[in-house]
């Protein structure tokens, strides 16, 4: 890429594309929407008109060329754009869950090496100031070795405004459900938090509902990178059961607790699990927007250095792996 | 709201419970209820007449949300689509004590002329409105229950507590001693049933504990079934002193907006802005001519704002306690439901083992068969 405006192609006029990434995108300096293209050509036009993106297309084949591709369309569809993207050349942020299986996850990123392009992975919880703030507080080891780890994002699913046309009703599109769905993150969340590189004897339980977990508790030994001893990881993740939400990390000497949201605070709790006082960070997103664009930061700096940043699709492999060997061996898993 | 009416209306055995839900997972997390769920959307017109086919009465708690302008036209449909629905004799909407605004102000919000004071307030009355005349067109039996603060397990409120006990310096206004205008989830469903069985008077009226319970017996109640100190109690003058403070926003809404105003002005950084050396350069000149009087008052009320903005970084304001916790209760009848100490009996087991939940991340995998 050369120092004019990077071009951005958008597959997927769908809600993360109009509330998360076109608000950063069109103000991101030094960016060019080339295009959006969406299967679905009125929902893109609706869009497009609304951000001012003058070429919609419904076909990703015939898209102009551009430098870089948004993907947000579901997980279980993307098989065939991946293809075309690295056919055309094009580097690729691919929103998250990036892949259904290990094979899957290291494929895409064979492929993209064999094309000569970069792909990242939007996980832009690595941006949050809490993951930060949690991540140089335990590398520092400031508060003793880590003893155990409880994570849990768990709410009763209310209204969600969505029609019967939603992807996460439809098991194949989305690849499962809150595991993949929500797992994706908490897991990459504990993962960069405590800097996981192993993990073993994972055992998990699944409640289903024709074919999509609702509610996903999971048990692993994860091993940090540089410690010799494991910890044990437990996981909750929910949409019918409300819960503590929450990643609540003990160490030998004090117990910290990150919360799971941007805005999440990285507090110190005492014996009793109240909090104490909290841990500060000067760096990080504390909103939404905010993570969304540092995560564009880093690909682009990523696509124009050729070297791997944060949202790398290959450092995201271990959580894919993570969620898929809880799917493969789970008690009641019925991935489809 | 929706979910725990399926659960409890259907357990009762009565009644062919039908859920009507926008999208299979939200169908899903329903769990193992024994009502017919049937996934559409009540917004639009071929949709609705589908799942509403055969129903003979309809409880309405769906509310739009979004841009106001789109909301409120989805909701006119909904009403539209109920009263249109073939088979409907008899509707229940869930309208909310909102009506007679956020702090209830007996001079001005009666339960004849309720005057709201927020835009949820004001939507909810104008559907309530609609739905009296569309369902009066048709001879539909109706209910328009105006809803009390829902507490129990999954509900709003109770959630509250326990995020506003976990802060030591909360404070319950009038110690608590006031009536709280809140429901159980229990005392909803039984008054619910009775609405449908046609047991009593139709009509539009409130629904809320009976008797009331206070905000001090349901801090306690809650606080009791995690094991965590009771919340204390705001003095007498501070309470009233919050109460007329939210009495006077509502009743001169454009005042209390112009203070507000006033006060982001105040707050706005105007230190910085004389630090700045481009400012600096460009007042050097006229600062020069200034008799020493006015340059000697500028200088002391830059320092006195200087104090102010630096007090303020480590003295953080709170934010104002809601209208609602320190409100005198509602005017008007309510409708007939279970005593609520019966009901709220009834529901203790399921409550606090959800607030349990809530509140603590341990959990035991061996209980999950995920070894110890």
């Amino acid at each position: 890429m050369t120092s004019k405006a990077v071009k951005v192609g958008i597959l997927g006029a769908g809600s993360v594309a109009e509330a998360c990434h076109l608000p950063v995108l069109t103000r991101m300096p030094g960016v060019e929407i080339a295009w959006l293209c969406d299967q679905d050509r009125g929902r893109a036009l609706k869009l497009g008109h609304g951000w001012g993106i003058k070429h919609v297309f419904d076909d990703l084949r015939s898209c102009p060329d551009v430098d870089t591709v948004l993907i947000a369309i579901p997980v279980g569809r993307r098989r065939d754009a991946l293809s075309v993207v690295f056919e055309r050349g094009w580097h690729a942020l691919v929103e998250k869950p990036f892949a259904i299986s290990a094979d899957e996850h290291v494929r895409i990123v064979r492929e993209a090496t064999h094309a000569g392009v970069e792909v990242g992975v939007g996980l832009m919880r690595r941006f949050f100031r809490s993951t930060n703030v949690a991540r140089l507080a335990l590398a520092g080891e400031v508060f003793g070795p880590v003893l155990e780890v409880w994570a849990a994002e768990a709410s009763r699913m209310g209204a969600t405004g969505r029609d019967g046309s939603w992807y996460q009703a439809d098991p194949a599109a989305a690849g499962g459900g809150v595991l993949i769905e929500t797992g994706s993150h908490v897991v990459d969340q504990v993962f960069q938090a405590l800097g996981v590189e192993a993990f073993d004897d994972l055992r998990a339980v699944f409640t289903n509902a024709e074919g999509i977990d609702i509610e996903a508790r999971a048990v692993a030994n994860v091993k940090r990178a540089g410690v010799a001893e494991t910890i044990r990881m437990h996981l909750v993740l929910s949409r019918i059961r409300d819960l503590y939400t929450g990643v609540v990390i003990r160490c030998k000497h004090a117990t910290i607790r990150l919360g799971v949201a941007v805005d999440g605070l990285v507090e110190v709790l005492g014996g009793d699990d109240r909090p104490l006082c909290r841990l500060e960070g000067a760096t990080g997103a504390t909103n939404l927007y905010q993570a969304f664009f540092l995560e564009w930061q880093a690909f682009l700096e990523q696509c124009r250095s050729r070297t791997p940043s944060l949202v790398d699709a290959a450092s995201s492999l271990l959580s894919t792996r993570f969620i898929e060997t809880a799917y493969q061996q789970g008690i009641g898993a019925r991935r489809s | 709201m929706g979910s725990a009416l399926v659960k409890g209306l259907s357990s009762r055995g009565k009644l062919d419970v039908v859920a009507i839900v926008r999208n299979a997972v939200t169908g899903r997390t329903l769990g193992s209820v024994d009502a017919d769920i049937r996934i559409g959307s009540v917004t639009d017109p071929a949709s609705s007449r589908g799942v509403l086919a055969d129903c003979d009465a309809v409880i309405n708690c769906a509310l739009a949300r979004g841009w106001p302008a789109a909301a409120r036209r989805q909701n006119e449909a909904i009403i539209r689509n109920i009263a249109d629905a073939p088979c409907v004799r008899l509707a229940v909407h869930l309208s909310t004590v909102a009506v007679y605004g956020t702090c209830v102000d007996p001079c001005v919000s009666t339960f004849e002329r309720p005057r709201p004071d927020s835009s949820y307030g004001v939507d909810k009355l104008r559907v309530e409105r609609l739905a009296m005349r569309a369902f009066s067109a048709r001879g539909i039996r109706h209910y328009i229950a105006r809803m009390g603060h829902v507490y129990g397990p999954s509900q709003w409120v109770s959630r509250d507590v326990l995020e506003r006990v976990s802060n030591p310096s909360f404070e319950l206004p009038f110690g608590g001693d006031i009536p709280s205008n809140a429901v159980s989830i229990e005392a909803v469903v039984t008054a619910v049933a009775s609405m449908l069985n046609e047991e009593q008077p139709p009509g539009v009226r409130n629904l809320v504990d009976s008797p009331q319970n206070t905000w001090r017996a349901l801090y306690d109640l809650h606080t009791g079934l995690v094991a965590k100190a009771p919340a204390g109690s705001l003095s007498q003058a501070a309470s009233r002193a919050l109460r007329d403070q939210h009495y006077a926003a509502a009743r001169r809404p454009m005042r209390s907006l112009a203070r507000s105003a006033l006060t982001a002005f105040g707050s706005m950084n105007l230190i910085a802005l004389a630090q700045l050396p481009e400012f600096r350069h460009i007042v050097h000149g006229p600062l020069l001519l200034l008799p020493t009087r006015i340059e000697e008052a500028a200088n002391r009320a830059y320092v006195r704002r200087k104090a102010r903005a630096a007090l303020r970084e480590v003295l953080p304001s709170q934010a104002l306690l809601p209208g609602w916790m320190c409100a005198p209760a509602v005017p008007g009848p309510c409708f007939a439901t279970v005593d609520s100490r019966q009901a709220t009996a009834a529901m203790l087991e399921e409550l606090r083992t959800w607030l349990r939940g809530l509140s603590s991340y341990r959990w035991d995998p061996g209980a999950m068969g995920l070894g110890s």
